[in-house]
């Protein structure tokens, strides 16, 4: 009867260590009670420890000649072909690590601008719900929008929904007026990403933006301005604030890459030095 | 069996005497520990490369780096440091080896592959060594492997991915613990175990696929064979 029909690679794994004394002290316990019971595991130790004689039966081979070095001159260079790879890798584990620490700054800087535009200094965060939100000629603007936001486009409707809580916080520290003002209107909450039209009915929705409330103007007169005001401000700012996101998503991935970069290079290098 | 044990502490603080010569530029000193471990250093070589010519290129090239590299060895086990340059060549000797693809990239797959192949055995793999193999492995008159079974295993060897081999190698035929293996490797303790105990039943796999008995017994000649 089967009792390993889960993970042999790991039985097969505990008893080869058991058999280098290698196991725990618990583990070890653990399989000494099991075994008597079990033929398979002790069909499988038998083979184990078979291959295992068979490699310390090897015989040491004899060496061709000594390597001792000359009693003087130069040491050659390792004549290998890679020697020369070997040594370039040495030098460049300084280079490496500089790639690394300059991949990992430009990727938090990336990161910190997707945020900083997503949740709040983009423009396009609050205007493509609020342009959603408001009339044919808003929701034009919005695809446009969108458009160019491509993938982001994902992240500022996120930032709407469930981060639209947290995110409307941001606005507050946005110098956009107008926008910075109708855009909790429609953030505003939960509710307001499944329910945009709605908004404007419901911005006083509780939860996080809370605090930012107490921070912006009633939101009735808002329900108007959107209206009026977001395609302006989003053509307006559309191009301004198109390049910030980009950027960002270009300083992550040209970030990771030199990080990914520099520690591969780092990786070769310390594969040519001692432990 | 303290006896041995004072022996080997012995050993280890002469080398360590040795060590710190040679890192002071004393040349014979570094001769001295090339003595003491170019045989462990080529049998790892001819283990993982199967070719003698190959394997002394490699080897003496690990002892011209670790000449150069001296100065800057620290950590207790010379052994390990010294290993770990030699596996590294041989590695690199594999990526040269683009002639031979085949056999590298077939023992890549088979190193990456889940346990036994499919088949192999009956259904859990429970493939046995062949007691064919057993009954013949043995020269009764010199107590020692007949040459084709060390040539079999020499092959077997071979077919396995190059890091359950060092693994396996390190740890069966030159005796290193896990803990060094894993510092010749570069790995974790459970990196180690795991390369072992799939090294071990994918080279049972291997050998037990070839259970066609022997042909005549050819004897190791007199002294130390060469394979």
């Amino acid at each position: 009867m089967d009792q390993h029909a889960g993970d042999w690679d790991k039985q097969r794994e505990r008893l080869s260590a058991y058999l280098d004394d290698e196991l725990g002290a618990e583990e070890r316990a653990a399989l000494e009670r099991h075994l008597p019971g079990c033929a398979r595991c002790q069909a499988e130790l038998a083979d184990l420890r078979g291959v295992r004689a068979l490699l310390r039966a090897l015989p040491t081979p004899a060496a061709p000649r000594s390597f001792v070095l000359p009693d003087d001159g130069a040491v050659p260079r390792p004549i290998a072909p890679a020697a020369a790879r070997r040594s370039a890798r040495q030098t460049t584990g300084a280079l490496a690590r500089a790639m690394e620490w300059v991949g990992s700054v430009a990727a938090v800087a990336g990161l910190l601008l997707l945020l900083g535009t997503a949740l709040g200094g983009g423009p396009h965060g609050g205007a493509a719900s609020t342009t959603a939100g408001s009339s044919a000629f808003g929701q034009r603007t919005a695809t446009a929008q969108t458009a160019q936001q491509g993938p982001k486009a994902g992240t500022a409707g996120a930032a709407d929904s469930g981060d639209g809580g947290t995110g409307s916080t941001q606005p507050t520290q946005v110098t956009i007026p107008t926008p910075q003002q109708t855009r909790p209107s429609v953030v505003t909450g939960p509710g307001g990403e499944r329910t945009p039209g709605a908004n404007p009915g419901s911005p006083a929705t509780p939860g996080a933006p809370t605090p930012t409330h107490a921070t912006m103007p009633p939101p009735t007169p808002h329900v108007i301005q959107p209206a009026s005001n977001t395609p302006v401000s989003t053509e307006k700012n559309a191009p301004a604030g198109g390049g910030l996101p980009l950027a960002g998503v270009g300083l992550v991935l040209g970030g990771a890459a030199l990080f990914a970069g520099g520690k591969a290079a780092e990786r070769r290098a310390r594969r040519g030095q001692r432990q | 069996m303290s006896e041995r044990r004072d022996d080997d502490e012995r050993a280890r603080a002469s080398e360590q005497a040795l060590i710190a010569r040679a890192q002071r530029g004393d040349r014979a000193a570094f001769n001295r520990l090339v003595e003491l471990h170019q045989a462990g250093a080529y049998a790892l070589a001819l283990r993982m490369l199967g070719d003698p010519d190959t394997a002394a290129d490699v080897t003496q090239d690990a002892f011209f780096s670790a000449y150069r590299a001296i100065a800057s060895f620290r950590g207790t086990s010379f052994r390990a440091w010294l290993y770990r340059i030699v596996s590294n060549g041989c590695y690199d000797t594999f990526r040269a080896q683009s002639r031979r693809p085949s056999v590298s990239l077939e023992a890549t797959l088979e190193d990456e592959r889940e346990g036994e192949p499919a088949g192999q055995g009956g259904q859990h793999g429970d493939a046995r060594l062949p007691a064919a193999l057993i009954d013949t492995t043995w020269d009764p008159e010199r107590a020692a492997l007949r040459v084709e079974v060390i040539e079999r295993i020499q092959s077997a060897l071979l077919r396995l991915g190059p890091e359950q081999r060092l693994a396996l190698v390190l740890s069966d035929v030159q005796g290193l613990s896990y803990d060094e293996i894993a510092a010749v490797m570069g790995t974790s303790l459970g990196t180690v175990k795991s390369r072992i105990a799939r090294a071990r039943g994918h080279l049972r796999d291997i050998l037990s696929r070839q259970g066609e008995p022997f042909g005549p017994a050819r004897r190791p000649e007199r002294g130390q064979t060469s394979i």
